[in-house]
């Protein structure tokens, strides 16, 4: 490691630094970490920051983080540096380092699938199968690692063994959220976790939303599958557009909270996503042929049609709408289940599946 | 053997108790030996005052030795066979063939009513003797047949009858055969939720343990009420059973056929649920033998407490062990267990959003799952129905309970046939053993089955519990062998689609 490596390392380490400030510096960073109060001051470090740098420096912090590193099979990706991605350069402040635990680099190009923690099970399904139909395409799968929308994400392009990278708010040694434990471990084998945070830099609040710009920087494109208003998710968006990422939305019911964001970003000009294809196709054409519309499963029957009317119907409803005893209606429902025509969607409720040809998963993890 | 016999209580079986008495000069005193409880050692008093109100006055010094000495006697059912054995070694009556005497006495000489009828009338049917006991008891215990039962008001017609002056007939009163019970609430009043009432005729139909998952206001508590009135009527041999039960405890019921439905709140304790304490009760699971033990809230309930019904709910019975002895028993219950899907109740509801946080919810899902949800067949969803889906079901009628308790019962008839040599009374007692051989599919029934096993992700235990259920529903639909379509219908009661899934 160079001292200028070493140097960003350990700066790095003090999270109101960033890559944009070495622009506005007249010494590099290797020369900070060397200097001493006087020139700390003329480049307007705040008494805290500097009591920061020279303890770093002090215990030789750097040159231990990078053994832990090491250890890990973290790779690190500095600024201006070898495998550290061009895209971060739109960054107003992009990072100094990226810790990459896993396969690096994870994808000739990625589309980052985003939504809020706590979405339906419609989000969580719809973002498995984007999931899975942008690893098939041999998109990378950008997301936070995050419960809900982003954890399906992942799952599906798993599902798929494709690749997938996980941008985290923590340290990438650490599993949060901890039932993610098995998934970033999956993740680590097919794809990658990728941080900015030193390692075993803990949970806190602000530190997702800073993660996020990370995530809009990196994307090619990016899907919000399902956010409210006040979402990280959102945050990601809106930055991503500013950066002139191309935003896509998956159309949400106008009444319910967690669509109202995400809705409200097509009035803002983001692409409505109306076929689950659209986005492979628009990708990779070659591969549109692949996909095809509903009428080629030969399978219907009068069930099965109620059904892809709309989705979410408790059984009475479906039971009066086909006129059959709702023992029928159970046992066709199962037999479609089986077949993997329609599941259950919110507790008592059926939805047709969406056909896209392909074998269809299991249930939807949270 | 001593001609006057009473009996203490084991559990539900009933012990003999031989009453030995003494009458010697000297001053009037009564002694009770044998270790007698305090009910049992203020015996004394009851049964001097009502001796002397028939006309018996005791003098001397009177021992009272209740063998065998060594096994502690229990309640105030040996007052009567205490009295008789009085009057008899005071010579006011004269000693006959042996009988077994139960009931208590007030001071006057009236009967009353005692617990343990059913298990001594079972004791006198074993040992060829008649039993004497309270009318109010009569009833109760003439359900055990083949046993010469006498029911005498009080201590002077009863001394009357041994003397014989004025013999009592024996009790030969019939039962009074009840009608249908009142379906309360009817099935047919519950709007919508075709799918979970369906489910309950099939829980009714193969005695299948039945969760209910679903929003407040669902209405998960009226359908599990409303189960009540699709059982079908208990048969003799069942009705004999609880009433053994209930009769240990003292509970005051007429032998009735409709089946026990016992609710258990969540702050229950496990001796409450189970049974146990010093006199080794029955507990809770215990009363609910034959019939519907009702667990609402289930995510409530303590860990522990669900733990201690696992083993009753395989085997059918519980043995309670303590210092005192240990005492085994019945405990076959169809239970029902309702709960919400999250800790705030909306999950997944169309119209309010769940406000738990991530870690609640995956707390609560892993308080949900475990070896309990195991042995439940039929896991139902009940979606709270939105305004305009309600205003949709305006005008359709459900069917009524008093027709579905026909099929039900129908169903019931052909497991009985089925299973009857095999000791069993329902699908859902069919052993592991006997699932892969003695349940009969159709021919194109297991390359489904296999498919979708693999489609759904079903465990072993999850394809016989499929099976169990599948072999119900081809018997409310009155086929023989269990069809693709029974099978169906079966998988739509898995474990998808409740709380551990859903989300």
């Amino acid at each position: 490691m160079t001292l200028r490596e070493e140097a960003l390392l350990a700066l790095n380490r003090w999270e109101g630094f960033h890559a944009g400030m070495l622009e506005d510096w007249p010494v590099g960073p290797e020369e900070i970490l060397e200097g001493d109060e006087s020139l700390w001051v003329r480049l307007g470090l705040s008494p805290k920051a500097q009591e920061m740098v020279a303890r770093l420096r002090r215990e030789g912090w750097a040159t231990a983080e990078r053994e832990r590193a090491e250890r890990l099979g973290a790779r690190l990706l500095f600024w201006g540096g070898d495998g550290y991605p061009p895209r971060l350069a739109d960054l107003e402040r992009p990072p100094a380092v990226l810790y990459a635990r896993g396969k690096w680099p994870v994808a000739a190009r990625m589309d980052a699938i985003v939504g809020t923690r706590r979405c339906s099970p419609y989000g969580s399904r719809i973002a498995r199968e984007l999931g899975c139909l942008l690893a098939e395409a041999s998109i990378g799968v950008l997301s936070g690692g995050a419960l809900g929308v982003d954890g399906a994400a992942h799952a599906g392009a798993l599902e798929a063994e494709g690749a997938t990278a996980a941008v985290l708010g923590t340290g990438v040694d650490l599993a949060y959220p901890p039932q993610h434990e098995d998934l970033f471990a999956r993740i680590r084998e097919r794809g990658t976790l990728l941080s900015e945070y030193p390692l075993s830099t803990a949970s806190r609040p602000w530190r997702f939303p800073r993660r996020n710009r990370l995530i809009a920087a990196l994307a090619d494109r990016l899907v919000v599958v399902e956010a409210p208003v006040k979402s990280g998710a959102i945050v990601t968006a809106k930055l991503a557009m500013e950066l002139g990422r191309e935003v896509w939305v998956v159309p949400g019911r106008i009444d319910e909270w967690v669509c109202k964001g995400s809705n409200a970003l097509l009035w803002d000009g983001a692409h409505p996503l109306v076929e689950l294809e659209d986005l492979a196709r628009v990708a990779a054409p070659e591969q549109a042929t692949l996909y095809g519309p509903w009428a080629e499963k030969g399978d219907t029957s009068p069930l099965l049609d109620a059904l892809r009317s709309f989705g979410d119907q408790a059984v009475d409803i479906l039971a009066s709408a086909v006129k059959m005893s709702a023992a029928d209606v159970l046992a066709e429902l199962s037999r479609l289940e089986a077949l993997g025509l329609a599941r259950r969607t919110l507790p008592g409720r059926w939805s047709a599946e969406p056909s896209t040809g392909r074998k269809k998963a299991g249930h939807p993890i949270l | 053997m001593r001609p006057v016999l009473g009996v203490t209580l084991k559990g539900i079986e009933a012990v003999p108790i031989e009453i030995e008495v003494e009458i010697t000069g000297g001053l009037f005193a009564i002694s009770v030996v044998g270790l007698p409880d305090t009910a049992v050692k203020e015996a004394r008093e009851r049964v001097r005052a009502a001796l002397r109100s028939n006309g018996i006055l005791l003098r001397g010094r009177i021992a009272l030795n209740l063998a065998p000495a060594d096994l502690p006697k229990v309640g105030s059912l040996l007052d009567l066979p205490m009295a008789v054995g009085l009057a008899a070694e005071s010579g006011a009556v004269p000693v006959g063939k042996p009988a077994i005497f139960l009931g208590e006495l007030a001071m006057d000489g009236r009967l009353r009513s005692t617990k343990g009828a059913v298990a001594a009338a079972l004791l006198a049917r074993r040992n060829g003797l008649p039993l004497y006991l309270p009318p109010q008891n009569a009833p109760e215990a003439s359900l055990v047949k083949g046993v010469e039962i006498y029911a005498a008001p009080d201590l002077a017609s009863l001394l009357a009858h041994l003397k014989g002056e004025r013999p009592l007939p024996p009790f030969a009163e019939p039962l009074p055969e009840e009608g249908e019970p009142p379906a309360e609430p009817d099935l047919c009043d519950i709007k919508g939720q075709a799918a979970a009432k369906r489910a309950l005729e099939i829980a009714a139909a193969g005695h299948h343990n039945i969760l209910l998952v679903g929003s407040p206001g669902s209405g998960k508590t009226m359908l599990a009420r409303a189960l009540r009135g699709i059982l079908p009527p208990l048969t003799d041999e069942e009705r004999l059973e609880t009433m053994l039960v209930r009769s240990t405890l003292g509970v005051r019921t007429n032998p009735g056929r409709s089946r026990p439905y016992r609710v258990v709140h969540h702050t229950a304790s496990t001796i409450a649920l189970c049974g146990g304490g010093a006199s080794l009760k029955p507990g809770e699971i215990s009363l609910a033998h034959r019939g519907v033990l009702f667990l609402d809230e289930f995510a409530e309930f303590h860990r522990d407490l669900l733990e201690a019904l696992r083993q009753p709910l395989e085997d059918g019975t519980i043995t309670v062990s303590r210092a005192s002895g240990s005492v085994t028993y019945p405990a076959r219950v169809l239970l029902v267990c309702a709960c919400n899907p999250c800790p705030c109740g909306y999950l997944g509801d169309p119209q309010e959003p769940c406000r738990c946080a991530p870690h609640v919810l995956e707390r609560y899902r892993n308080r949900l799952s475990g070896p309990i949800l195991d042995r439940i067949d039929l896991h139902v969803p009940v979606p709270r129905l939105t305004p305009e889906e309600l205003v949709c079901l305006e005008g359709r009628q459900g069917q009524p309970s008093a027709e579905v308790r026909k099929d039900v019962l129908a169903a019931r008839q052909a497991q009985e046939e089925r299973w009857g040599a095999e000791g069993l009374h329902s699908n859902a007692e069919i052993p592991e053993r006997l699932v892969r051989t003695g349940i009969r599919l159709s021919r194109d029934v297991r390359p489904f089955l296999a498919q979708s096993a693999r489609n759904l992700r079903l465990s072993g235990r999850g394809i016989s519990r499929v099976l169990k259920v599948a072999r119900t529903v081809a018997d409310l639909r009155g086929n023989d062998l269990v069809t693709v379509e029974d099978l169906c219908e079966a998988l739509a009661y898995r474990g998808g689609g409740t709380a551990g899934d859903v989300a």
